[in-house]
């Protein structure tokens, strides 16, 4: 793939379709889920309560983590917003010491050089982000395809096909013959019944085979 | 020499009345299909020669035909259609294939057995499951009884399955 007349390196690729290939799975994992969790919360199906036991706490604390992690941040807001203004304060006293404008302004310096090495990272990402979903989308059908193509041309997954089917065709042909055999010696033993015969032995010999 | 495999017993009354059943099924769709497209072509060539009513000399034939089905089956595969679904065959009374000339006295017993109200098929009820054309024409009808196949690419799967599942405990 080209980008900027540059051509990207193998890893980079490799990076960039594991990271849209999970994007783009994990989206579609969520869709499909959502459809079942609609359909199974209209179709009104009640289970039956299980006893509770020392999994359900680990369970129930996973999923009321992020909901407490959000009302703690929130506590903690206010408490942070004081720190803040009582460390702005500390640091206007700071200023006024001889050589801190100086100190201030290389501070100062370095936060906007962060910044923008930052908001320069977060561009290359987001480009990134967007290559690497183009990339999964355009890779995953053509490799589904080929995954699919690779195993019908596989000898042995067709040996393994054909022995299946036969094996599915021979038992059914096999349950017929049984069963006929079955209804043969009924109708054996019905007739000896009737004429008050012996009856019949279940397996005759009949000739020693070649 | 005589084989591993155990020696099948004679078939009974129900499984081959159910081979007849469908050979004689098979026999009427061919019958039918036969009489319809000759009938087609007779009517595209009615218009070019003198009809001729083809229905008719297909149901001539028709008992010939029968016969050679029967005779072609039974003396080179040793079963029919119907009787391979159901897993028969018919055998010489010494062992082997039927000859030809057995074939043939074989179908004439069907019309021996037949003619009084199919009694000659009802012996096959009989202890020794022989109906009058097998007495004929020296002949038995057994089960057919297949060794197990070997399912190699299956028992490999498992294999390989079986290493994987031990590899990761």
């Amino acid at each position: 793939m080209e980008q900027g007349g540059e051509q990207v390196s193998s890893g980079r690729l490799v990076l960039r379709f594991v990271l849209g290939t999970a994007e783009v799975a994990g989206e579609r994992l969520v869709a499909a889920l959502r459809v079942f969790d609609e359909r199974r919360s209209s179709s009104g199906e009640a289970l039956a309560w299980p006893a509770a036991a020392p999994r359900h706490v680990l369970v129930g604390a996973l999923s009321s983590a992020p909901a407490g992690l959000q009302r703690a941040m929130a506590r903690a807001r206010p408490l942070a917003e004081r720190t803040g203004r009582v460390a702005g304060r500390g640091l206007r006293s700071l200023a006024r010491l001889p050589g801190a404008g100086r100190l201030q302004a290389a501070s100062q310096e370095a936060w906007t050089r962060a910044r923008t090495q930052l908001g320069r990272w977060a561009a290359a990402g987001l480009q990134e982000e967007m290559a690497s979903r183009s990339l999964a989308r355009a890779a995953l059908p053509d490799l589904f395809e080929l995954g699919m193509a690779r195993l019908a041309d596989s000898p042995e997954l067709q040996e393994l096909l054909q022995e299946q089917t036969e094996g599915l065709t021979s038992a059914a042909m096999n349950r017929l013959r049984a069963y006929s055999q079955g209804a043969d010696q009924a109708a054996q033993g019905m007739v000896s019944r009737l004429l008050g015969r012996q009856p019949a032995r279940r397996h005759r010999p009949a000739l020693s085979r070649p | 020499m005589t084989s591993a495999l155990p020696i099948p017993p004679r078939a009974g009354f129900v499984t081959r009345l159910a081979a007849f059943v469908i050979d004689a099924l098979l026999l009427g769709v061919a019958l039918r299909l036969t009489q319809w497209m000759l009938e087609g072509m007779a009517r595209n060539l009615g218009r070019l020669a003198p009809p001729i009513n083809l229905s008719a000399v297909v149901l001539a034939v028709w008992p010939f035909v029968i016969v050679a089905y029967l005779v072609v089956f039974w003396s080179t595969l040793g079963q029919t259609p119907g009787k391979w679904l159901l897993g028969l065959r018919v055998v010489s009374i010494g062992g082997g294939p039927l000859r030809l000339s057995q074939a043939l006295l074989r179908v004439a017993g069907y019309i021996l057995s037949a003619l009084p109200c199919y009694l000659g098929f009802l012996w096959v009820l009989g202890p020794e499951r022989r109906a009058w054309h097998d007495r004929l024409a020296g002949t038995e009808v057994l089960y057919v009884i297949k060794p197990e196949k070997r399912h190699e690419a299956t028992k490999r799967l498992r294999q390989r399955l079986s290493a994987a599942t031990a590899a990761r405990t």
